[in-house]
């Protein structure tokens, strides 16, 4: 039996949500006039999903909903818009985002660089705190706007998106905030934090993966520009499959807004449990342990031992990681963490699914005693 | 990932992995030597444990202690495997990419490894090689680092370039693993970090000079084999050995290389010197000596002789 270790990035699908999709999902490809009846077909069911997601983020009344493919290509499209509003037009210079993102905004970023935009990114420390002081230095009236998660997806540690929220507020920046990661494991509230834009992606909240959604204030000048076709406050831009994975979507988040509390605890729990047995082994070290954190994410490091050896015994075992934790070709992670020089080639991040059980974890600390701990490298 | 029985055996359970201490060389009548290549923050780091044969430079046994990834305990287990009996004098020429990388190969016509982890096998000749200088006394080259995710130098990256006759900055990743971290590396335009010297820049400068001296050293065709001058000859000679000669010696794990020629009255002697497993072995004077001298007869003509060295 394989034991399945969601990190956020490799997901599986809930049951209840593969099942509303496929009947749409047997829909051929179709012209853009088919789309559009397409939608309108399913706009009850449509219209469920966006309340549901309304509810889930706290979306602002008025807000616009903006869907596509995947959540790269959607920060992407983002990024592009508030470069024209907010780099062009408003003559602003400067971008910040946490040197951690995901893949699509440091690739977002990267583009902007090319341009001539300045990118800071914040880093964080050995512990996975976000280095607060470095982001206030860096804030002045040249920052176009600043993009931060609500959470680290490696160590599950939070982020401070409340404070960062006021000071931009403060500052009149925008504030762009990735909530995949935290979505049903946290309340994710983004009239209170003021948030102006949110990103989600549907397969961390273990629905499939094809549908990211970006919810944005009203009044925001990019709206124009972003929703080209957009029906009320539904954009569509892709595939009649989009239908069904935005659908899917909306039940996966109702789903864990249901969820959030009960499998939380559980999740907690596991991991906690997890954590104690990891720290009974020598040499390894908790990383963000100190911080607020996800409840079902751990990152932790074995003394000489590298990630590329650990996740190939972990995969050998039948424990499934996701390519993050590896260090192979194009590794968005290590993109990601190129700045810590500590963590680079030994940090291991697991996030727990609701799917994951004692036996797993027992297997997995099997497999570091038996395995992977003798080819530990002596300094 | 899926890797070929001997790599997924000897990285499993490889013979040589382990520390080599004082009490360990005294048993066997030699001096312990140890050698640290790289850290843990390069993603790959080895250190080689040797016991030397002080008054011949050789090594009587090797071993590893390693930190990386998993594949490439067994690239160091076969290499330590081939060091033993070398002389350290001869490392830099019997250690090397091709010989190696054919020595763990499971089927002589499949890979031993897949592309991207080719770098493995780099990284491995290159600590053997720095190991030997170091124990040789030699001095270190200075060596500026262009990769910092993985400490790759330039040097490094322009050997591997003339080595493998690489092209584009993918081939210069496989085999030397620079520009597959941050790839702040790569341009000016592929990360967030400045930095002094890029791969594109090094990759074009080192194929401009491959390409002028392929073209001085360029052999007509049309042109007598006796009419040529020796760096031209060595180059024609070299082609027939990579044509017809050198995929046997590496799939043994060997290899040869001209060293010099000379016109002895009516004769052309070619001097050449045995790489990896042909060194030392009982055929590289019988055998597999009249095997490359009858190909080169047959290519240049009845007065060759092959002198191995």
């Amino acid at each position: 039996m394989e034991h399945y270790l969601d990190n956020n990035t490799l997901s599986i699908a809930d049951l209840q949500t593969l099942k509303i999709t496929e009947t749409m999902l047997a829909t051929p490809a179709i012209s853009h006039r088919g789309k559009r009846d397409l939608a309108q077909k399913h706009r009850a069911l449509l219209n469920e999903t966006i309340e549901k997601l309304v509810n889930t983020i706290q979306a602002p009344q008025e807000a616009k909903m903006l869907f596509e493919n995947d959540l790269q290509r959607l920060h992407h499209r983002l990024f592009e818009m508030l470069y024209r509003h907010r780099i062009l037009e408003a003559q602003k210079r400067k971008i910040i985002i946490y040197g951690r993102e995901s893949v699509g905004i440091q690739s977002a970023a990267l583009v902007l660089k090319r341009r001539g935009v300045e990118v800071v990114r914040i880093g964080c420390d050995a512990q996975g705190a976000f280095d607060l002081d470095a982001f206030k230095t860096s804030l002045d009236d040249t920052v176009a706007w600043v993009s931060v998660s609500h959470a680290d997806a490696f160590s599950g540690v939070l982020l401070p998106v409340e404070e960062i929220a006021a000071l931009l507020h403060e500052m009149q920046i925008p504030f762009h905030s990735d909530a995949s990661t935290a979505l049903g494991k946290i309340p994710i509230d983004m009239q209170r934090l003021d948030i102006d834009y949110l990103t989600l992606d549907a397969h961390a909240a273990y629905a499939p993966q094809a549908a990211a959604m970006l919810c944005i204030k009203a009044n925001d000048p990019i709206v124009e520009d972003l929703f080209v076709d957009a029906y009320g406050y539904v954009g569509f831009d892709a595939q009649a499959a989009d239908i069904a994975a935005v659908a899917a979507l909306g039940k996966a988040v109702e789903i864990a807004s249901d969820m959030l509390g009960f499998e939380t605890e559980e999740m907690r729990d596991l991991r906690d449990a997890f954590e104690a047995r990891l720290e009974e082994i020598e040499g390894v070290t908790i990383i963000g342990k100190a911080h607020a954190r996800l409840a079902n994410t751990l990152a932790f490091q074995i003394d000489g031992v590298s990630n590329a050896t650990a996740t190939h015994y972990f995969e050998a075992s039948g424990l499934l990681l996701a390519d993050a934790l590896t260090e192979r070709l194009h590794n968005p992670y290590i993109q990601a963490i190129g700045n810590d020089e500590k963590l680079r080639h030994t940090l291991l991040g697991i996030a727990l699914s609701p799917d994951s059980d004692e036996a797993c974890v027992e297997s997995m600390i099997e497999t570091i005693e038996e395995k992977i701990k003798p080819t530990a490298y002596k300094d | 990932m899926a890797y070929t029985h001997k790599i997924a055996h000897f990285s499993e359970k490889p013979i040589n992995y382990g520390a080599l201490d004082e009490n360990d060389a005294r048993n066997e009548n030699g001096t312990l030597f140890t050698y640290r290549h790289k850290e843990p923050a390069c993603g790959e780091s080895v250190t080689l444990y040797w016991i030397v044969d002080d008054e011949n430079k050789s090594i009587i046994r090797a071993k590893f202690e390693s930190f990386g990834t998993f594949a490439a305990r067994a690239v160091y287990d076969m290499m330590c495997m081939i060091l033993r009996t070398k002389s350290i004098e001869s490392i830099e020429k019997t250690i090397e990419y091709q010989g190696l990388e054919r020595f763990i190969r499971d089927n002589p016509a499949d890979p031993a490894l897949p592309d991207e982890e080719r770098y493995l096998i780099t990284f491995a000749v290159e600590a053997a090689h720095k190991a030997a200088a170091s124990y040789l006394a030699q001095e270190h080259k200075t060596e500026t680092i262009v990769c910092k995710c993985h400490c790759v130098s330039k040097e490094t990256i322009e050997e591997a370039i003339r080595k493998h006759d690489l092209k584009d900055i993918a081939a210069i990743g496989d085999f030397t693993r620079a520009g597959r971290g941050c790839r702040s590396c790569i341009d000016r335009d592929s990360g967030f970090e400045k930095r002094d010297i890029y791969l594109v820049e090094i990759l074009s400068q080192t194929r401009e000079v491959i390409e002028k001296e392929k073209k001085e050293s360029a052999v007509d065709d049309d042109t007598p084999f006796e009419a040529l001058e020796v760096p031209q000859k060595i180059a024609y000679i070299n082609r027939i050995v990579d044509e017809h000669i050198r995929h046997f010696l590496v799939m043994d794990g060997g290899d040869m290389e001209i060293l010099d020629i000379k016109e002895n009255g009516p004769n052309t002697d070619i001097y050449i010197r045995y790489l990896g497993a042909c060194s030392g072995c009982a055929s590289s004077s019988t055998g597999t000596l009249f095997a490359i001298e009858n190909i080169l007869k047959e290519k240049l003509g009845p007065n060759v002789r092959v002198l191995p060295l």
